[in-house]
This record gives C-alpha cells, sequence and structure tokens, in this order.
C-alpha cells in the first residue's frame, strides 16, 4: 500500500532531516514507529502527507502504486490518506461540524461520486461521535479553539473515522492523554481497523501499543529506520530507553 | 434633467471645481494620512443639483433602470437628497420633517440646533466633535451643499420589529459629487433597527458624501447596518455623529465589499452614564478598492462601554487603512473600551496601515487595544488540504472564519442571513 524507499527530505532550509529512509506497510497491517526527540518521525507523517514545507531530494514514495511525491495534499487525502496531527491547528470562525461536512463532500468530489445528504453525514457523525463518547454540542464549537489537549486528539480521531481513510497516521495521537481519553481513541482506531485500512502509529509510550496492538514496530534514529521487528521491541525500548539499540 | 439651478445653495457656481478642492483635506492631514481624497475627487468634479419632488413615472424609470427593488414596507427613500414620499413606506411612530433654516455657522452640527431642550452642559458635550469638524472640511461642505436637512424621527409608538431601510439614492449625470444629510432622533426606550444603503442609479465614477447625525436618548436602543457595495465604481465618505444619552446603546455594523473608494468616519459622544457603543466593521475587497475606517469614541462620562471591532481582507491591489480611537475624559471612570483590528492579506499586491489610538486621562479604566496584520496561516492551510479540501476552497474557508466574528455581532437574524450569503457567496 505505501512504499518507501532511500526517502531522503530535507526542510525549505536545506536542513537535512531524513537521510535514506525505507518502510514497506502493506493492507490492514498496524506499524508503530519510535525513536528519539528530533529523529524525524514527525517530518515522515508531514512528508507522506504531502506538506509543502519539506522538500523530498531522493528516493521513492508511492501509495496504492502510484508516486505521490508530487501530488498536492488533497489529491493525497482524496485517494485514502489520512494524518492525525501531533499539534492539530486552531481554526477560528468554523465549525467542526463544518468542517468535516466540507471536506467530506470534497472528497466524493475529486472521487467523482456524488455528494452525501446532509442526512447521510448526520447519522455518520453521530455514529461515530458515539463510538468517541463526543457531545454533539462538541461538534458545533469551532474547529480546535479552545479545546483541551485530550479534545483536540479526540477531534483528530473523529475526522480520522468521517473520513474513513485507507492509511491513517497518527503522529503522537496518545501525548497528553489520559487513560480514559487513551482507550478512547484506541477505540477509535481499532473500530476503523480492517483487513483493508493500514496505520502507521507514531508514539514514544508503549502504552498505547497495549491498546492498538502493531504488527511491526520500527525505531526511527537520525532520519533512518534502524530496527525494525515485532512489538517486543516496544516492549525492550520502554524497560530499556534507546542506548539499548 | 432632474432638478433646478434654482435649488442650488448660494455659492460661486463659476468656480465649483476650485470650490470644491479648497474643502479636500491633504494627505498631510493626520486624519487622511492613507487617503488621498483629491485623487478620487478630481478638479473637473461638479456640484449635484438639488433635486425636490419628483414624478411618479420618472422615479420608476429612474429605479428601474438598474432593476433596484424599492422595499415595500418600511423604506425612507431619497433621491438625490430629497424625500420621495410615494415610493416611501413610513411606519407607525417615524416622523419626517425639514429642519426649518440652515444651520448658521457650517462647522456646526444641526444636532445642537435639534436638541434645544438640551441642557447647556450637554450642548457643549457635543463640542466632542468640534476638533474633528474643525480637521475635516468635507462635512463643512457637505453642510454648504445641502439645504437643511430631514430630521427622522423615533418615538415611543415605533414598532422595534419594523426594520427600516433607508436607502439614499442618486441619479448623477456623469461624475457629480453628490450630498446627502439626515438627522436621526431616537427618543427614550425606543429600540431601532436601520439598513442604510447608498445606491447610484447614476452614471459610473460618483462621489457620495454622506452625513448622518443621530442623538440617542435614554434608554434608546439604536441598530445600524450599512452595506457598501457599490458596483459603479464609485466612492462613498459615509459620516456617522452618534451622541449618546443615560443607559442608551448604539450598535454600528459597516459591510464593505465593493467601490472605488470607501471611507467611514464614525464619532460616538457617551454623555451620560451607562451607555453603551459597538461598533462593528467587515469588509472583504478583492479588486482595486481603497477603504479607510476612521473610528472615534469619546468617553465623556464614568460607567461607558465601547468596543470596536474590524476585521478586513485585502486581496488584488486593494489598500487599506483603519484608525480607531477610544477618548477617555479624566472624569470617565470605570470606562470600559475595547478596540480590535485584525488584517488579512490575500495577495502580495494588498497593503494595509492600521493606527490604533488611546488617549486616556482617567486612572481607573480598562481599555485594550490590539492589531494584527498578516497572511494566510500556512500550517492552517495544510491542516485544511490534509483532510482533502482543496487549496482554493481551504482560503475561501479560512477568510469565512476569518470574518465570522464581527458578522456574528448583528443581532438580526435575517440581516446576519444576508451578510453571510455576501460575503460568503453561499
Amino acid at each position: 500500500m505505501l512504499k518507501i524507499k532511500n526517502l531522503k527530505v530535507n526542510t525549505e532550509t536545506e536542513i537535512s532531516i531524513l537521510k535514506g529512509l525505507n518502510l514497506d506497510v502493506n493492507e490492514g497491517e498496524v506499524h508503530a514507529i519510535m525513536g528519539p526527540n528530533g529523529s524525524g518521525k514527525s517530518t515522515l507523517a508531514s512528508v507522506i502527507s504531502g506538506d509543502p514545507k519539506y522538500v523530498i531530494k531522493d528516493g521513492v514514495l508511492e501509495f496504492l502504486g502510484e508516486d505521490v511525491s508530487e501530488m498536492d495534499p488533497e489529491e493525497r487525502a482524496a485517494i485514502g490518506l489520512f494524518l492525525s496531527f501531533q499539534y492539530p491547528v486552531e481554526i477560528p470562525g468554523i465549525s467542526l461540524n463544518n468542517f468535516i461536512k466540507t471536506a467530506l463532500n470534497q472528497k466524493q468530489k475529486s472521487l467523482g461520486l456524488e455528494p452525501f445528504s446532509a442526512k447521510e453525514i448526520l447519522a455518520r457523525i453521530k455514529e461515530n461521535a458515539n463510538a468517541l463518547k463526543i457531545n454533539l454540542d462538541f461538534i458545533k464549537r469551532s474547529v480546535n479553539v479552545g479545546f483541551s489537549g485530550g479534545e483536540k486528539k479526540r477531534a483528530e480521531i473523529f475526522q480520522m473515522l468521517m473520513l474513513n481513510p485507507k492509511l491513517s497516521i497518527l503522529d503522537e495521537t496518545d501525548s497528553g492523554l489520559d487513560i480514559d481519553a487513551l482507550k478512547i481513541v484506541a477505540s477509535g482506531v481499532n473500530k476503523l481497523r480492517s483487513e483493508n485500512n493500514s496505520f502507521i502509529i507514531i508514539t514514544h509510550y508503549q502504552r498505547l501499543l497495549d491498546y492498538i496492538k502493531p504488527d511491526f514496530v520500527h525505531v526511527l534514529s537520525d532520519g533512518k529506520i534502524i530496527k525494525s521487528g515485532g512489538p517486543e521491541i516496544a516492549k525492550m525500548l520502554e524497560e530499556k530507553g534507546y542506548d539499548w539499540i | 434633467m432632474i432638478g433646478s439651478k434654482k435649488n442650488q445653495p448660494q455659492f460661486n457656481f463659476d468656480k465649483k471645481s476650485n470650490f470644491i478642492s479648497d474643502f479636500l483635506p491633504s494627505i498631510k492631514n493626520e486624519d487622511w494620512k492613507y487617503t488621498n481624497l483629491k485623487k478620487f475627487i478630481p478638479e473637473n468634479t461638479e456640484v449635484q443639483p438639488l433635486t425636490g419632488y419628483v414624478e411618479q413615472e420618472k422615479l420608476d424609470k429612474i429605479i428601474h433602470s438598474n432593476k433596484f427593488k424599492v422595499p415595500e414596507k418600511n423604506c425612507i427613500f431619497f433621491l438625490n437628497g430629497s424625500l420621495q414620499e410615494t415610493i416611501s413606506d413610513i411606519p407607525q411612530g417615524v416622523l419626517i420633517k425639514k429642519i426649518n433654516d440652515k444651520a448658521n455657522n457650517n462647522r456646526t452640527l444641526y444636532m445642537n440646533k435639534v436638541a434645544s431642550e438640551f441642557s447647556a452642559d450637554e450642548k457643549n458635550s457635543y463640542a466632542g466633535f468640534s476638533s474633528f469638524l474643525e480637521k475635516n472640511k468635507i462635512i463643512e461642505l457637505n453642510t454648504l451643499l445641502t439645504s437643511s436637512p430631514y430630521i427622522i424621527h423615533f418615538d415611543r409608538t415605533f414598532d422595534s420589529k419594523n426594520n427600516i431601510k433607508i436607502i439614499h439614492g442618486f441619479t448623477n449625470e456623469g461624475g457629480w459629487f453628490n450630498q446627502d444629510r439626515c438627522l436621526y432622533f431616537i427618543e427614550s426606550d425606543c429600540e431601532v433597527y436601520i439598513q442604510q444603503e447608498v445606491v447610484n442609479f447614476g452614471k459610473h465614477d460618483s462621489v457620495f458624501n454622506i452625513v448622518s447625525e443621530i442623538i440617542c436618548k435614554e434608554e434608546a436602543n439604536l441598530n445600524m447596518y450599512m452595506g457598501q457595495n457599490d458596483p459603479t465604481n464609485s466612492s462613498i465618505i459615509n459620516t456617522i455623529f452618534c451622541a449618546q444619552k443615560k443607559n442608551s446603546e448604539s450598535n454600528f455594523n459597516i459591510f464593505s465589499v465593493n467601490g472605488k473608494l470607501i471611507r467611514n468616519n464614525v464619532l460616538v459622544n457617551l454623555m451620560n452614564e451607562n451607555c453603551t457603543s459597538n461598533v462593528y466593521g467587515t469588509s472583504l475587497l478583492e479588486n482595486k478598492e481603497h477603504l479607510d475606517n476612521f473610528i472615534v469614541i469619546s468617553h465623556l462620562v464614568e460607567n461607558c462601554k465601547s468596543n470596536q471591532l474590524f476585521k478586513s481582507v485585502y486581496g488584488g491591489e486593494t489598500t487599506g487603512s483603519f484608525c480607531g480611537k477610544i477618548y477617555v475624559e479624566k472624569n470617565a471612570q470605570q470606562t470600559e473600551a475595547l478596540q480590535q483590528n485584525n488584517n488579512l492579506m490575500i495577495s502580495k499586491k494588498a497593503s494595509v496601515n492600521a493606527k490604533p489610538q488611546l488617549e486616556i486621562f482617567a486612572d481607573d479604566v480598562v481599555c485594550s487595544h490590539g492589531c494584527t496584520i498578516g497572511a494566510i496561516d500556512e500550517k492552517s492551510l495544510f491542516y485544511l488540504r490534509s483532510r482533502g479540501i482543496p487549496e482554493k476552497e481551504a482560503i475561501k474557508l479560512l477568510i469565512n472564519g476569518f470574518l465570522t466574528d464581527s458578522i456574528s455581532m448583528i443581532k438580526l437574524e435575517r440581516i446576519r442571513d444576508e451578510v453571510k450569503k455576501l460575503f460568503f457567496k453561499e
């Protein structure tokens, strides 16, 4: 589904961040990416989603067999990519409700499909809000404005469920969450998890992986994946720290 | 041609253009630093003749010429400065009459004359406007070039559900400098909603100089909506003088989307205790417009509140200026005065100058001012695009979001919806 080969990425100011990264994600797989601060985890997430702040210098970035390295972020979203932001942006004046409706119907439009009816959207909003224990009044508030840290992350997962992406990248979605919020977020991911939907979960902590069982765990350091394996790696890291590698 | 020169005010016609330019401020005048009025009112500008009564047939023809729809109810229609009673619908509780004589001094406002029942003290309070009048002869020019104005009087029998539409229509036949002048007198306990509109039925490239004086008596509640969407490449100078008495409230909402030059002067004097005044401006300019909002709110006594909120989006080759002043008199303790001005630049060729000003002589007050000028936030844009919203749509959504808080200040839902349509093109 996602194929990354020897990916080299710089910032606009020509600082090299990813230095030859390889990663393959297949249908239905959950990959966890761990690594020390500043190793390039968020950059990887942003580059896959098409953040114009980063420049791809070399390598292959394919999604569903298509080269996406030159695609606009909206085109990537339309074919099934989703990024849950580490720091969700506050957008004053636009309600979460309105935002998600616009996003859904724009996606339909780019796929050449009919827009959803208001009734259909409402039913989906209700279902997903319910799954994440989100109050419907919350949906009427401006996107992320005045949301607590936990609410912001929950709103990200809500958007993910609404947009039903093929590959979801969760960038430290668990950071700053209490244990109840963590369980809710994990349940959201598990709701979407299927043999067709894949996930890349970026995290510092093993505890999220207790609720979302990864198929693979990778350690990212200095712009490269230096170790890959099963869930046992996460446990070892939690116990021994990154020096262990 | 409508109107005749017989009705003209007395001045030397032969030197008309020189005459006008004598009254135009230069950019050396601090109040006009960013708007060169001489650029918008060229040398050959002619003075609009006064019209008087217009026959129904002629009137219909004028109005239908640009598909304008005159509201059937609650509409007060002026054409070239004259009330057209046949197509106006004046509800119960509104009395319109001419003020008997001209102002004896061109620099004094008519409200001084009208408020004869006010004590000498209160008369002096109008002096708050005098420093502005001193520097802005364009008002004096309006006084000179209009006959004595109409006073629109709202009394207690007026039903606030009757939202009034005031239309200042003009039929200029090319490059005219048009004036109109009104005085609103809002009686005690009256709640009034007014929509003001300036409509050009004439040729393009005209100039409109509209002056409204407003007296809000005790407990009066005035809401005034001013839409500025002129498609005829004309310029408007719109001036409000509002004097407020005890426990009164005024809300001004200005919406600017179209026009060669739009200059709004809003001057409010809070003269007695517990007055509130809110001035809100929303603008979305995308071509070559020049917008200049000039606001002065004077807290002359204690315990009054005011709020200025101006949100502007500048695109294309537009230019703009915001000058907002809060003046707090020495004895005006417990004043609460806020001011906020945010400018969003969506084009590299657009520019804006902002000048927030506080002049505070009291020592126990809450006053604030904030001003921002910025481009579309890249992070927000990427966030929206990462959800599948194309760049163009995402920018539109961010603009809508930016303009939402000043639009949400509109109390009447019907007008709020109209304004949303105008800005969001929904």
